[in-house]
């Protein structure tokens, strides 16, 4: 069947997938109502495709089943004969009275089996189903034997969705948890990966499974939730799958994004566990097992699990864990983290005193972002289509036309304190190799302040224009004598040598987007 | 035990007997013409008390699974009624025709179940993550789409296709006694 199969409404076959799926159109539908009514052969086999799709709903929730479908025929941890609950439950040969009940408060009181034979309080399974269908269900006292049968009945249909409502579990053989065969169910897939290099494994690991450790000697790449949280996690870094909803983390740095239906999401390590209240957070694991963890969106709470002490952190806040358990507050630095992955792998290669910034910075603007030591680099916008013509620096292409796509990196050098404090200048220089050809460099302060809105990132503050009493642009481009900024002749390589002297020093670079 | 307890009790049992022969064929009917999954067992719910309540109507020289087929197709008349302004329902005539084709099927939905579970078992890599992922996991499509990573529609194809593989791998079975 090729993609056009799925709007073909003349196949009868599309049209049963489609139904089951639930994405008919209205066109569709009134085809499927003819081609019912049309031939029985056709109501047939929709009713055999309805009833595969059943079985195939209860077989995955049936754990034989299950172990039959995961495990290959060596791989299965034998088990003993599945136990049919229903039957001890339906046989109420020792029941000596059965009086008028409200079903809701029969079920309150007793334990019931669930299909795999364990005993599970009634009152999780009536929380666990939602009390909707089962509470105005009250039998008559006149019919003293058909409540039994009632409640009978309906045990089967709450064991049965008892059952359904277990949390669906794969067993695996070869996982191992203290010596423990542990249920190894997938919790997480890995959808992106750049350079990843997995420690004693050739290929790529494409998913976790609970209780997996993995080592990421090198590399960054994504896990996937199956509760929704996403994890860039860089390495070299430790995880280890917990379930769709946690995650252990032994060594290195990750940021999360957990939405709203994955609320409560944790990323555990030795002496931190950290509980996302709804947010965008990073963790750092260092080798002596201490913990950082900052927030950049929402809250969390960080916890030692021997103290007992949580705390809650806040946007922008940040802290670090002891192996005591002792938490205390440090600065944030949400740029240490990838929060971008996409925009992650276009960053340029650096080399000398230079930093590329994983994330945005809030602020660019004078002295609001200072480092002595490094040239910081980051990358502002990504796949940007140009709305305007572009006036750049760059002799060979002074303007890029309205239209273009261009990636847009910032170079930021903005010493601490400022360089009048220090008594010299500061000189750095650095080699920044991009990926794909450089087709602007805009360096003068006058085209800098006109590109920000162009090509800037509206959540990052960029210097403000004219700040200075005599209404003289306030300079933060490479302007001076001193600075150098020059492209290699193959147009992928800028060198730097920035000279801080009494602003800050500032260039952009447009980059050719990749196509698509 | 008095003689009345022990009568009810027969009668409770033999109605289990029935019910669990008969839930399957009605459940597939409930679910055929009932859109929504979770109303279709709602649903299910709701024959199975009516059945229960009525058990005292049901002349037992007749076919209780007709009996109990019959009060699910008038509580799926009903929704109807109620869904009319709803889009995607069945109509009554149709909803009659899958009553007969629901029935006919009865016999052979055991069979189809046992024959489907060794099916499944041939399933390997990503078809098997993906119904994994919707019957187990109960995902939508776009959900698939993103652990997979391919698009939704490719989703949906590798969905078709599975099915289409495993409904005549079934029928391959039945026809070959379960030796295939």
């Amino acid at each position: 069947m090729d993609n056009d199969t799925k709007n073909n409404m003349f196949d009868p076959n599309a049209l049963i997938s489609s139904y089951l799926e639930g994405s008919l159109n209205d066109e569709q539908f009134e085809q499927l109502g003819v081609w019912l009514k049309a031939d029985e052969q056709n109501r047939l086999r929709l009713v055999r495709a309805v009833a595969m799709e059943q079985h195939l709903r209860e077989g995955m929730r049936d754990e034989d089943m299950r172990l039959l479908l995961f495990s290959d025929a060596n791989d299965v941890d034998e088990v003993g004969e599945m136990d049919k609950p229903w039957e001890s439950l339906l046989d109420l040969s020792d029941e000596e009275d059965i009086e008028p009940v409200d079903i809701t408060a029969f079920l309150k009181q007793q334990e019931i089996l669930n299909r795999k034979g364990r005993l599970i309080h009634k009152r999780k399974v009536l929380s666990d189903l939602g009390d909707k269908p089962y509470r105005a269900i009250v039998i008559p006292e006149s019919a003293a034997w058909l409540m039994g049968v009632a409640a009978m009945l309906m045990f089967v249909v709450l064991v049965y969705q008892g059952g359904q409502q277990e949390s669906s579990v794969v067993v695996k053989k070869g996982v191992d948890n203290g010596g423990l065969l542990v249920e190894a169910v997938v919790v997480a897939d890995v959808v992106h990966g750049a350079d990843a290099i997995w420690r004693g494994l050739e290929g790529d690991v494409r998913e976790i499974r609970a209780g997996e450790k993995f080592e990421l000697e090198r590399g960054v790449i994504v896990l996937s939730f199956y509760d929704g949280a996403e994890v860039t996690v860089e390495g070299p870094a430790v995880i280890r799958g917990i379930d769709d909803n946690a995650m252990g983390f032994e060594y290195g740095r990750l940021s999360a994004i957990v939405p709203e239906r994955a609320h409560g999401f944790r990323v555990v390590t030795e002496h931190c566990v950290v509980t996302d209240l709804g947010t965008e957070f990073g963790v750092v694991v260092d080798e002596y097992k201490g913990v950082r963890t900052e927030v950049f969106e929402g809250k969390v709470v960080a916890e030692n699990p021997l103290t007992h002490r949580p705390k809650v952190l806040q946007k922008g806040e940040a802290v670090a864990v002891d192996f005591d358990g002792l938490i205390r507050e440090i600065p944030a630095d949400s740029t240490a983290y990838i929060r971008d992955f996409e925009a992650y792998t276009h960053r340029p290669e650096i080399i000398g005193p230079g930093r590329y910034l994983k994330s945005l910075p809030e602020s660019v603007a004078f002295h609001e972002f200072e480092s002595t030591d490094e040239i910081s680099v980051f990358m502002e916008r990504s796949g940007h289509v140009l709305r305007d013509d572009v006036k750049t620096n760059l002799e060979d292409s002074e303007v890029i036309k309205a239209g273009e796509v261009v990636d847009s990196y910032l170079v930021h050098f903005d010493p601490v304190g400022g360089v009048n404090l220090s008594g010299k200048d500061i000189r750095r220089d650095i080699k920044i190799t991009f990926k794909r050809p450089v087709i602007g460099l805009i360096t003068s302060s006058e085209l800098l302040y006109l590109s920000d809105a162009s090509c800037g990132n509206e959540k990052v503050k960029y210097p403000l224009r004219g700040q200075l009493k005599n209404k003289s642009l306030l300079q933060r481009g490479v302007d001076a004598m001193d600075d150098v900024v020059r492209l290699s002749r193959d147009g992928r390589t800028v060198h730097v040598r920035l000279v801080a002297a009494t602003n800050i020093d500032q260039f952009r670079v447009l980059v050719e987007a990749a196509k698509e | 035990m008095n003689s009345d307890q022990n009568q009810i009790q027969e009668k409770m049992r033999e109605l289990t007997i029935l019910w669990m022969k008969a839930q399957p064929m009605i459940g597939v009917f409930l679910a055929t013409t009932i859109r929504h999954r979770h109303d279709a067992e709602d649903m299910l719910q709701q024959v199975a008390e009516t059945v229960a309540r009525r058990f005292n109507d049901f002349d037992a020289e007749q076919s209780f699974n007709a009996w109990a087929m019959g009060i699910a197709r008038n509580k799926v008349g009903n929704y109807i009624q109620k869904c009319s302004r709803e889009k995607h329902v069945f109509n009554v005539e149709l909803v009659d025709l899958m009553v007969v084709a629901s029935e006919k099927l009865e016999t052979e939905l055991e069979n189809r179940k046992d024959a489907l579970g060794e099916c499944v078992k041939e399933l390997k890599g990503r078809s098997q993550r993906a119904i994994e992922m919707r019957y187990l996991r109960e995902m939508n499509t776009d959900e698939i789409a993103n652990h997979l990573g391919i698009s939704s529609n490719a989703v949906f194809i590798l969905l078709h296709r599975i099915r289409q593989a495993l409904g005549k791998c079934i029928e391959t079975r039945l026809n070959s006694g379960g030796e295939v």
